[in-house]
């Protein structure tokens, strides 16, 4: 009776052995062992009361390829994270104003600029251009710590350094502003 | 007291199991309110933290609400990471700073009239917080990238690298001629003067020019060198010197990131 348990015991540890490894090994491998698709785990919403701007922009090119036009189809401001973008470059500018100036700059890329697959195996792809484009932009309103950027206006110039489009940011409403109403200097 | 000391094993025994048994982060059925369409692949940190990326299936996978049609996808989703993205040492070795999602909501890709397929996209208000996201097909055809948003074959897994490069960490086209080019130094310049004077590029400056298709003039400071932003064949996987530089800044404007360096660069590849 004694050894049966000794058994047991052994047997016991050998198991508990066994699950430490499997869970050590799931936990610290680089490269995932495999992910379950029955376990969902929803995009976390954020605990503090950080913002973004989400704005739908209508944008269309003269012939030359210069931007003729961009109209604001829809603009809110709502909970969630954005985007990070600190350093990160790109042909157009998007400038987020503070009441003491700029508090935070960001590239994008040309979003009229189509990138199209290459039929060729060693170029990653060719370029078309859209003369007339509808861009999502999702801005976050907070720094990566969460704090407020306190964005009064939000900026968008293109390649070229023109200010393109311009909305003011009050009490959690986005309303486009007229592109004379920004003062000199801003454009470029 | 060995009666106490069996029970203490079983206790022991069953609390652990039940620990292995449970993730860290609560399941359930698939919901199917706003702000719960984006869910888990691989995810390391908080969102404000990580890069984040969003794979998005095609209609062709499946009802996602269907646990095995959503594995399919998701073994897919997996394939991608590991032989895509962990194949780029920079991404590799920075892993604990990108979180891979994937959608429940399902879009569609289908050859379309022009040059780009026809794409009917899910709402990706969910997927707000993502630096790019991506719509796998399974189907075969021409793909097109716009903004953050890509559609792919979930096998190109270079091409999808490229694309995500460009929509993360702002890293412009590198070929010549007909690229998106944009000036971001030390990889490009938009003159001579400026590519040969950066003092980030001096250690393997060899400033070369782009005419791009529209007339502009670009230099490139690593010549013709071959990497993942010049070409897209399976041995080029690596980034080049100079686009690790901007990688490393982006990557380092994320709060708590602790940022490796890679060991090999264009056109070496790794393993």
């Amino acid at each position: 009776m004694q050894r049966n348990r000794r058994s047991f015991g052994l047997v016991i540890l050998l198991l508990l052995l066994a699950v430490a490894a499997w869970w050590l090994l799931g936990r610290f491998a680089p490269v995932p062992l495999g992910i379950s698709a029955s376990a969902l785990t929803p995009a976390p919403t954020p605990a503090d009361a950080r913002t973004v701007a989400v704005l739908r922009l209508e944008i269309s090119s003269d012939a030359d390829g210069e931007v003729a036009e961009v109209v604001m189809s829809e603009g809110l401001v709502r909970p969630g994270y954005g985007p990070n973008v600190l350093h990160r470059p790109g042909a157009w500018t998007v400038s987020l104003m503070a009441a003491t100036g700029e508090a935070l700059s960001f590239g994008l890329p040309d979003p009229r600029q189509v990138r199209v697959e290459s039929e060729t195996a060693d170029a990653p792809h060719t370029e078309a251009f859209l003369p007339a484009v509808e861009l999502e932009l999702v801005i976050p309103l907070s720094d990566p710590l969460g704090n407020d950027l306190a964005v009064s206006e939000i900026r968008l110039f293109d390649q070229p350094g023109n200010l393109i489009f311009a909305a003011g940011v009050r009490g959690g409403k986005i309303a486009p502003i007229p592109l004379r109403q920004v003062p000199a200097g801003a454009a470029g | 007291m060995k009666s106490l000391s069996l029970r203490l094993s079983f206790l022991v025994t069953a609390l652990l199991l039940a620990g292995a048994c449970t993730p860290a982060t609560p399941t359930g059925p698939p919901p199917q309110s706003f702000g719960t369409s984006v869910f888990a692949a691989v995810v390391t940190r908080n969102p404000s933290e990580a890069i984040d990326v969003v794979l998005v299936p095609d209609d062709d996978y499946g009802d996602m609400n269907d646990v095995t049609a959503r594995q399919t996808f998701v073994d897919q989703v997996q394939l991608l990471i590991q032989s895509g993205f962990e194949m780029n040492q920079a991404w590799s070795l920075n892993a604990d700073e990108v979180n891979y999602w994937y959608m429940t909501r399902s879009g569609d890709v289908q050859p379309g009239s022009g040059i780009c397929p026809s794409v009917s996209w899910p709402n990706l208000s969910d997927a707000g917080f993502a630096e790019v996201v991506v719509l796998l097909h399974p189907n075969q055809l021409r793909d097109c990238a716009v903004g953050n948003r890509v559609t792919s074959e979930p096998t190109s897994f270079n091409t999808i690298v490229h694309e995500a490069s460009h929509a993360v960490f702002g890293l412009p086209d590198e070929y010549c001629c007909d690229g998106g080019y944009w000036t971001a130094p030390p990889v490009l310049y938009s003159t001579q003067a400026a590519c040969l004077t950066d003092a980030t590029s001096a250690a393997w400056r060899q400033c070369q020019s782009i005419v791009s298709a529209g007339g502009a003039t670009w230099w490139r400071s690593e010549d013709s060198l071959c990497d993942i932003m010049v070409c897209v064949s399976a041995a080029v996987q690596e980034y080049g010197t100079a686009d690790w530089v901007i990688v490393e800044r982006v990557l380092s404007g994320l709060p708590n990131a602790s940022i490796t360096a890679p060991s090999v660069y264009a056109p070496d590849a790794w393993p």
